[in-house]
């Protein structure tokens, strides 16, 4: 084989091998949960706790997969959750666009006080209200309803959100918007047409946080909702375990198949993912 | 007047829907914690700090605070030695594909739903489950029965912390990652015609212009640490013999299973007034490390 052409297009220092493999192994381990859930998921129903274990199931079966994708009840709860999820990013997104723009764009009387209330309320914990929290939504008619789990947490992504994307707001001149003011536009159409496609990266770091935030969340879905066609994916698996007889099986296969719209979600905004977060979330 | 109000304007629904669904409660919990008898028929009675008195004569809540400061300090003393040292591999010279590739493998633990994080490792760390039948066939768990990770009282903090370990660590490297990318590249080149050393250039120009995103990143991982709920409530429950009792489980136990709203309440502002002592703690060394 052309060994040493490959070796003059591509001169591989002893330095970077070495640290390829670091990499690798380094990736091997980190990995190794996430393949033993894979392949647990195929393997035959009761096969999980045998030993020795095989590194790959000797007789594959999908018959995990069926078991979820054949019950209305799951395809029902990630809706749910894609739902949830997806609104919650809109209106997080969206007011905390508002927001961050009131705080780039004016100076006003309170500001360092605003400034100051959003890293505050940052810092609560949702454990810490669980109890007011459940009062306040029985009290507003919204137990048990897909909206109060979405306005819930909106309100814990804000904070993060406003952050985020005041920094990254604060980068765009603003010479930009007068040139518009001139022709009078209205501050929302500024907002819309100049700051939406400048300050991409930032709005869509900001999203992938708020959609990563709702769809993760256990406490207040489980404090939040009662009825089996509310729940959303976290605590649809974990009602699994709360059944006699547990069935790991499908829980593993209802895992795989949670798992993948974020890995997804990540392919697709990776790119924005990086530069917006160089910005936003460490400088604040 | 009106452009007055303007910055009002773009500013309130964010603030109200925060005002309403955090700070309220919030203050609705401060003031829960000082009655008792809450939601009972008989009515809720004011009784001044007697909760906090309560609370404080437990052993439970003198363990869960300890449990709770062992998990956050290990956890984030994995989440920098990972998250930091994975970042470092990932800014060395490479080609951009290798780069996106293994960026994408190692933050995959973020992107996996908690509850999901929690059952993996509880399946994988059962005493009949994939570690032990890996250590078995390396050798090294020769014992019958071989250990059970999270029922174990000597174990499962160590579990719990590794499990936290794993699917915590990538926002660390996130961060670093954010942070790197924001050093000049001319001081490094600066250095390197110096004839400074990998060591050197680490120690002299890396570490101090990382120090303040290092702050930030211990900051945010601190507070969402001890915050976490999901894994210790999904992995042991507590157990075994509240060994891995934190403080968010207690508060929730105390509401949900005690039914002592009052002395969960009380918890409650506790995990807040460490919150906030942790926050103020971290700003003034920040602050300090930004003057000097």
């Amino acid at each position: 084989m052309g060994g040493r052409a490959l070796l003059r297009r591509w001169p591989l220092q002893p330095e970077a091998v070495i640290r390829g493999l670091v990499l690798l192994v380094l990736a091997a381990v980190v990995l190794y949960p996430i393949f033993w859930l894979v392949t647990n998921s195929i393997r035959p129903n009761g096969e999980i706790f045998k030993h020795p274990a095989e590194w790959l199931p000797p007789t594959p079966t999908l018959e995990a997969y069926g078991k979820v994708f054949g019950k209305g009840l799951w395809l029902r709860i990630f809706l749910n959750s894609y739902f949830v999820a997806g609104a919650t990013t809109l209106l997080a997104i969206t007011l905390g666009a508002l927001a961050a723009y009131g705080i780039s764009r004016f100076a006003f009387r309170g500001k360092r006080l605003l400034e100051f209330f959003v890293v505050g309320t940052q810092q609560i914990p949702p454990v810490a209200m669980i109890i007011p929290f459940f009062a306040l939504v029985r009290q507003f008619g919204l137990y048990d309803t897909h909206l109060a789990l979405i306005i819930t947490y909106a309100a814990f992504a804000l904070p993060l959100a406003i952050l985020m994307l005041t920094t990254y707001f604060a980068t765009i001149p603003i010479e930009l918007e007068e040139s518009a003011f001139i022709d009078g536009a209205g501050r929302l159409r500024m907002l819309w047409t100049i700051m939406r496609p400048l300050a991409l990266p930032g709005i869509v770091a900001t999203g992938v946080f708020a959609f990563i935030l709702s769809f993760q969340d256990l406490l207040f879905a489980v404090q939040l909702t009662v009825s089996d066609d509310m729940r959303t994916i976290p605590l649809g698996i974990v009602t699994l375990i709360g059944q006699q007889n547990v069935d790991w099986h499908q829980m593993l296969a209802a895992s795989v198949i949670a798992s993948i719209p974020l890995l997804v979600l990540y392919a697709l905004a990776q790119r924005y993912l990086v530069s917006g977060l160089t910005l936003g979330a460490v400088k604040q | 007047m009106r452009r007055a109000l303007l910055p009002y304007a773009f500013v309130a629904p964010a603030v109200l829907v925060m005002a309403a669904l955090m700070v309220f409660p919030m203050g609705r919990m401060v003031h829960m914690s000082l009655f008792q008898d809450l939601f009972s028929r008989v009515g809720e009675r004011f009784v001044g700090f007697e909760n906090y008195a309560d609370l404080f004569q437990k052993e439970l809540f003198w363990i869960a605070l300890a449990n709770s400061i062992i998990f956050v300090v290990a956890s984030l003393i994995i989440h920098q030695i990972v998250g930091g040292g994975l970042a470092l591999l990932l800014t060395s010279r490479m080609r951009g594909s290798l780069r996106t590739f293994f960026r994408a493998i190692f933050i995959t633990p973020w992107l996996i739903i908690p509850a999901v994080v929690a059952i993996t490792w509880v399946l994988l760390l059962d005493h009949r489950g994939g570690f032990n039948s890996m250590l078995r066939s390396l050798g090294i768990v020769e014992c019958c029965p071989p250990p059970e990770w999270f029922g174990d009282f000597k174990l499962a903090m160590p579990a719990l912390i590794a499990t936290n370990g794993w699917g915590g660590y990538p926002l660390t490297m996130i961060m670093w990652l954010a942070g790197l990318q924001s050093i000049p590249k001319d001081h490094y080149e600066a250095a390197s015609v110096d004839g400074a050393g990998r060591w050197r250039r680490f120690r002299h120009i890396t570490l101090p212009a990382m120090g303040p995103t290092i702050l930030t990143i211990l900051l945010l991982d601190t507070i969402y640490t001890f915050r976490n709920w999901d894994l210790p409530f999904l992995t042991t429950g507590g157990g075994p013999g509240d060994t891995t009792m934190v403080l968010p489980l207690l508060t929730y136990r105390e509401a949900f299973i005690g039914f002592n709203f009052g002395i969960s309440a009380a918890s409650a502002v506790m995990i807040l007034l460490i919150t906030a002592f942790f926050v103020f703690w971290f700003l003034r060394i920040r602050g300090r490390l930004l003057e000097g």
